[in-house]
């Protein structure tokens, strides 16, 4: 699941991105001075995007993040696509076939080629797939394979390589049989942890016992629209038009350079200076510089939920009640409104309402079930937890946030819902994402704030972050009735009785509060006038595929 | 007790001098800084500016009656003079001016802090290296040249991740890098005191080193020691702006100059009062404080300069 | 001579192994598991990891091990680039810094002592409170705050208007690559070395003003400029050199915060997100470097301060 990284990162990491053509450009507002130099003088057709900081990886093995996936997406591709729309349509696989059971997946690879020449067959699909599974290699979204038959047992160590049922047929010929029926399989195959390997070049990269694949430009093959051509760490990274890409002619760009520019302010003013052609809009006062430079802002859910995870092992915060109150607290309408100013939207449940399942958003089904900024209710919760555990007076709380500027300005808002209302006290502690990352993973925090996003259309992709055991559960949180409902859920064919058990299981989650939804992010952000056809959607970050400089 | 002068007998007009020496050099000494300060126009002004900022600091976060967290979240981004906020108000619609003054507080605060703590290190280590000199003052002033070849700045930094970042921790990490300079300069003027017949008395009369040192030695090298403070100072607020610029300093809610101008900066081609004040009132404290310590330069060790 | 650059030489070896243990001994005392991620890592593969940057060792064994290392010139790999060395990656990014340090250095030195010149030659009339009203601003505003007014006043401003008058922008916003890219970091960078410098070289100019010899050098009636090149600069500029290590050091520094205004791919920009990467290995091997750096800028500077000024005396290290 691309953790959309932590919060404040998080407006970091998202922001290079696009807009459909549908969205964008159309109408030319001002900005005169936007249309500068960017280029496209000499026929080349230039784009200069921001992706914030560098990709941790471009190993797809890996892969967990979305700067990583935006870089990804554009110069490997796996056996599916998505469209604009994020529908599946086909990508190395030209076409493929399923079994009446849905048990059964053929792909019919077509006629691709590496970047070292070499084609790509049903082998090197089996060979990256197998590694992700390996437990000795550790792959963190090795879970996502577990709908194949044999994956889990293979990946946890109970079962062996050969029980695994990925298998190629021929050099062009794909067979996977699943577990069980998954409707959104061909989508998870469109996913960067499903990028096929060269198994001889991967080889040849082993050094110490560590592989080098992915570190460097040239320790890459590609067989996407585009190539690496230049990757200067924490810099920037070059991309070029990948010639023998069986889609080159519908690929515009011939140069793409995704800039690593962190300061939010800085990244602002080379957009506006034609140095960039799409720049995020991170805090609600950059939205209304951009606003008043006659700018046409533009948002787009990026499907993530914000929330805060409480950590239950803590003596105070296993209390439910007290959980409650510091979530009924939290005005959320005022702090989208008035802080963030993104078009955000209040979140009173945790599965975002991009995914859909059954036909229809999840989460009109769920409903608005946390309390918003409700004074009594939240009061109430304060005295019940407090009689419970027997105290008058509830003992210091802390906060960790990342130390970006947005997050700390959530932050100070939430220290203020929490006295106004609750008359607590709770401290703030900021640090570095690496450093509040590694506090929360060895549970050395109280209550911390962060955010999830999707990596496929299924509330799965949401609910299974509390599993019982599941690796991204850093609360503690485990009920047996909540990992039966998940499990049962998951079991289910029928499509509305599964929708309603996924129901079920995501109100008791919200029931017990591990977590307190907060905000269902939206993003911000500006393109430039001659950008065209760059889109953005919650599956796919930024998608310049088939955009074009006009 | 008018009688006492008539019951003793004048020797001569010089021992009469001497005998009052003792007592009433310093206050002429002080008398005479004092007066030739007034002099300095521009320390004066310094002085009173410093005297405005330190006062508006203690009182002025409490004229408003609004805390710098209490939010208005009706009122954000408020010009200057509006709905009755002074200096306006932030992005979460707090006090500008309450902010603005308490994080001259924190900052000021701060500064002081870290560098009195520098300056009883320095002042204690400068005096014994400089007092016992020979192979002691030559491992100790060796000791201090290492520290000061290294990077303060790259030590404050690691300190201010390893620690909690905080207050607390800024004063530590830049007490612990900034005594150095300190202890150069009091060691100087201690080698060049030591030798002094008042110096040679004590000894005789069979005072303790410490004593020597903390008695006559280091009160005679104040007028070095506030120079260098006054000179200080600026530098600390700057690293304490510097840390804030990079995420690693005062955490939320609180406020520091640094914090408040760093916050600025993300929005101030929108709302440039939200940048303006505290950067000038940074700036100012930072001015005051540097043009103050070449005044005080001026006027307590005149040899510096002609 | 030759023993005063023997004692400065052993002094300075000296400053680098306390550096590389302080460096060392910091870096583990850093808060955060370097190796954890998103990614939950199994207890093998994490003793792997562990065995691999010999971090399960006890740490004097590690310490020795790393200060061997360090003497052949190995800083380690980094942690986050994987089987990225961590001297590649300094030489990847240091030659930004360093231009840019230079051109912030020569800047700040032809500026600062020309200024300060001036200044001294008109004592107290109005070119001379300019100047120095001038250098108070350079010592009393961060480079921050210079750094991001800038970038809006020349780079969105001014430039936003030559696009409107003649179709190009003067100031890019970012990057390194053009002399143009170039002059606003170096300024921001400079100013506050440029105003430190011309206020000491006009104190020290007057004081020479005041001097004998050159005295001396007007009754013999030769001519201003003469008098100033020849006989007092080279006794003015002596207290320049002085602080000339300690400005490299503040220069090098600086760059942290100007390199990410201007998104100029330097050692600073480097350094800063190693920290917020828990990168061990590149935060010790950068400060080390940094450090080195320095203390082979503060040699050079005693050896030319001997050379410039003569009445220097070799006191065999003494102060």
């Amino acid at each position: 699941m691309k953790k959309k990284m932590v919060a404040g990162l998080l407006a970091a990491v998202m922001v290079a991105g696009g807009c459909g053509a549908s969205t964008g450009g159309g109408n030319t507002t001002q900005s005169n001075s936007a249309s500068g130099n960017s280029d496209g003088s000499a026929g080349a057709s230039v784009l200069n995007l921001n992706i914030e900081s560098e990709p941790p990886t471009l190993c797809s093995l890996d892969c967990y993040d979305v700067i990583s996936m935006n870089v990804l997406r554009h110069v490997m591709e796996g056996l599916t696509r998505l469209d604009d729309d994020n529908n599946v349509i086909p990508g190395i696989a030209e076409k493929w076939d399923v079994s009446e059971d849905e048990l059964t997946y053929n792909f019919h690879l077509g006629d691709v080629k590496w970047s070292n020449g070499e084609p790509v067959t049903a082998d090197d699909f089996v060979f990256g797939w197998q590694k992700m599974l390996d437990p000795e290699y550790g792959a963190v979204y090795s879970y996502l394979y577990y709908d194949i038959k044999g994956a889990e047992d293979y990946n946890t160590g109970t079962g062996s390589l050969e029980d695994v049922a990925i298998k190629a047929i021929d050099d062009k010929t794909l067979e996977v049989v699943l577990e069980r029926p998954t409707p959104y399989f061909d989508f998870l195959c469109a996913q960067a942890s499903f990028l096929p390997i060269n198994q001889k070049f991967y080889e040849s990269l082993d050094k110490d016992g560590s592989n080098l694949y992915g570190t460097e430009a040239d320790k890459l093959l590609f067989n996407g629209p585009f190539v690496i051509t230049r990757w200067d760490h924490d810099s920037k990274i070059t991309v070029e038009k990948n010639a023998d890409y069986y889609g080159a002619d519908d690929v515009k760009l011939d140069t793409v350079n995704m800039e690593m520019v962190s300061d939010a302010n800085t990244a602002y003013n080379m957009f506006v200076g034609g140095e960039l052609d799409m720049v995020s809009l991170n805090t609600g006062d950059q939205i209304a510089q951009a606003e008043k430079d006659g700018y046409e802002v533009l948002t787009k859910s990026n499907g993530a939920t914000y929330y805060f995870e409480f950590n239950l092992s803590d003596p105070t915060l296993a209390n439910e009640n007290i959980r409650k109150a510091l979530a009924y607290a939290v005005d959320r309408k005022s702090l989208t409104d008035n802080i963030l100013k993104d078009s955000s939207t209040a979140a009173l449940s945790f599965t975002n309402p991009d995914i859909t399942a059954n036909g229809s958003s999840f989460q009109s089904q769920v409903g608005d079930v946390v309390k918003d900024g409700d004074t009594e209710a939240a009061k109430a919760a304060l005295e019940q937890g407090m009689k419970e555990l027997g105290i008058t007076e509830l003992p210091k709380l802390t906060m960790t946030i990342n130390d970006k500027d947005s997050d700390k300005t959530q932050a100070a808002a939430y220290q203020e819902y929490w006295k106004q209302t609750l008359g607590l006290e709770v401290e703030v502690l900021s640090m570095p994402y690496k450093s509040q990352l590694s506090a929360i993973k060895s549970g050395d925090y109280q209550i911390c704030f962060t955010a999830w996003g999707p990596d496929y259309n299924d509330p799965s992709t949401f609910l299974d972050v509390f599993a019982s055991g599941s690796g991204m559960n850093d609360t503690g949180y485990a009920s047996e009735e909540y990992d039966k409902l998940l499990g049962q859920a998951k079991a289910e064919t029928d499509p509305a009785k599964r929708s309603e058990l996924f129901v079920q299981a995501e109100q008791k989650l919200l029931e017990d509060m591990p977590m307190a939804p907060i905000t269902f992010y939206n993003r911000a952000y500006l393109v430039s006038d001659q950008l065209k056809g760059l889109y953005r959607s919650s599956f796919q970050d930024i998608d310049f595929a088939n955009a074009y400089m006009e | 007790m008018e009688e006492t002068k008539e019951l003793f007998e004048i020797v001569g007009p010089e021992d009469a001098a001497d005998i009052n020496s003792n007592q009433s050099e310093s206050i002429t000494f002080l008398q005479d800084v004092v007066r030739r300060f007034k002099k300095n126009k521009a320390g004066v002004v310094c002085l009173i500016i410093l005297g405005l900022l330190i006062v508006g600091s203690i009182v002025c976060p409490y004229i408003t009656g609004r805390n710098i967290s209490d939010q208005d979240l009706a009122n954000t981004n408020l010009g200057m003079f509006q709905n009755g906020y002074i200096f306006g108000t932030d992005n979460l619609g707090r006090d500008m001016f309450s902010r603005v003054w308490y994080g001259t507080r924190i900052s000021l605060t701060i500064a002081l802090a870290a560098v009195l703590i520098g300056l009883c290190i320095g002042a204690v280590y400068g005096g014994i290296s400089g007092y016992f000199g020979g192979k002691v003052d030559s491992i100790m002033m060796r000791i201090v040249d290492i520290i000061i070849a290294i990077p303060y700045l790259l030590v404050v930094i690691l300190l201010m991740i390893i620690l909690r970042p905080g207050v607390g921790t800024l004063i530590l990490a830049y007490a612990a890098v900034g005594w150095t300079e300190m202890a150069r300069l009091v060691r100087g003027e201690i080698m060049k005191l030591k030798e002094s017949e008042y110096v040679l008395a004590s000894r005789v009369l069979g005072a303790s080193p410490w004593h020597i040192i903390f008695y006559s030695l280091l009160p005679n090298t104040l007028s070095v020691i506030i120079v260098e403070l006054t000179l200080t100072i600026p530098s600390a607020i700057f690293t304490e702006s510097f840390l804030s610029y990079i995420g690693i300093g005062v955490q939320i809610p609180l406020a520091s100059l640094g914090t408040l101008a760093s916050e600025g900066i993300a929005s101030f081609q929108m709302y440039p009062h939200r940048l303006i004040i505290p950067a000038a009132f940074l700036c100012i404290t930072m001015l005051t404080f540097n043009l103050l310590g070449d005044a005080l330069r001026d006027v307590l060790d005149p040899k510096l300069r002609k | 001579m030759k023993k005063y650059l023997a004692k400065r030489l052993l002094l300075s070896f000296l400053t680098l192994w306390v550096l590389i243990t302080i460096t060392f001994f910091m870096m583990h005392l850093l808060p955060g598991d370097p190796f954890i991620g998103e990614k939950p890592i199994s207890d093998v593969a994490k003793e792997a990891l562990y065995a691999k940057y010999g971090l399960d060792q006890p740490l004097p064994v590690q310490y020795i091990r790393y200060i061997g290392n360090v003497l052949q010139g190995d800083l380690g790999e980094s942690m986050v680039y994987k089987g990225k060395a961590v001297t590649s990656m300094i030489a990847q990014a240091f030659p930004f810094s360093l231009d840019l340090g230079i051109r912030a250095l020569v800047f700040a030195l032809t500026g600062g002592v020309f200024l300060g010149i001036v200044a001294a030659l008109n004592n107290g009339k109005k070119l001379d409170t300019t100047v120095m009203i001038l250098a108070a601003l350079g010592i009393s505003v961060p480079s921050f705050i210079l750094g991001a007014v800038l970038q809006y006043l020349l780079g969105i401003c001014l430039s936003g208007w030559t696009q409107g008058m003649w179709g190009f922008r003067m100031f890019p916003i970012s990057g390194w690559n053009t002399e143009m890219d170039k002059i606003i970091p170096s300024f921001v960078l400079g100013f506050g070395t440029l105003a430190t410098i011309s206020r000491l070289t006009r104190t020290s100019f007057l004081d020479v003003i005041g001097l004998d010899y050159v005295k001396t050098a007007k009754a013999k009636g030769l001519p201003k400029r003469k008098i100033v090149v020849r006989h007092m600069l080279r006794n003015a500029i002596s207290p320049v050199l002085t602080i000339l290590g300690p400005l490299t050091a503040a220069l090098l520094t600086g760059a942290f915060v100007v390199e990410n205004i201007f998104n100029i791919p330097g050692l600073g920009k480097f350094f800063v997100s190693s920290i917020q990467s828990n990168d061990y290995m590149m935060i010790a091997g950068t400060t080390l470097f940094y450090g080195t750096f320095i203390v082979l800028a503060n040699f050079l500077v005693d050896i030319l301060y001997v050379v410039v000024d003569p009445n220097v005396k070799l006191a065999g290290g003494k102060e």
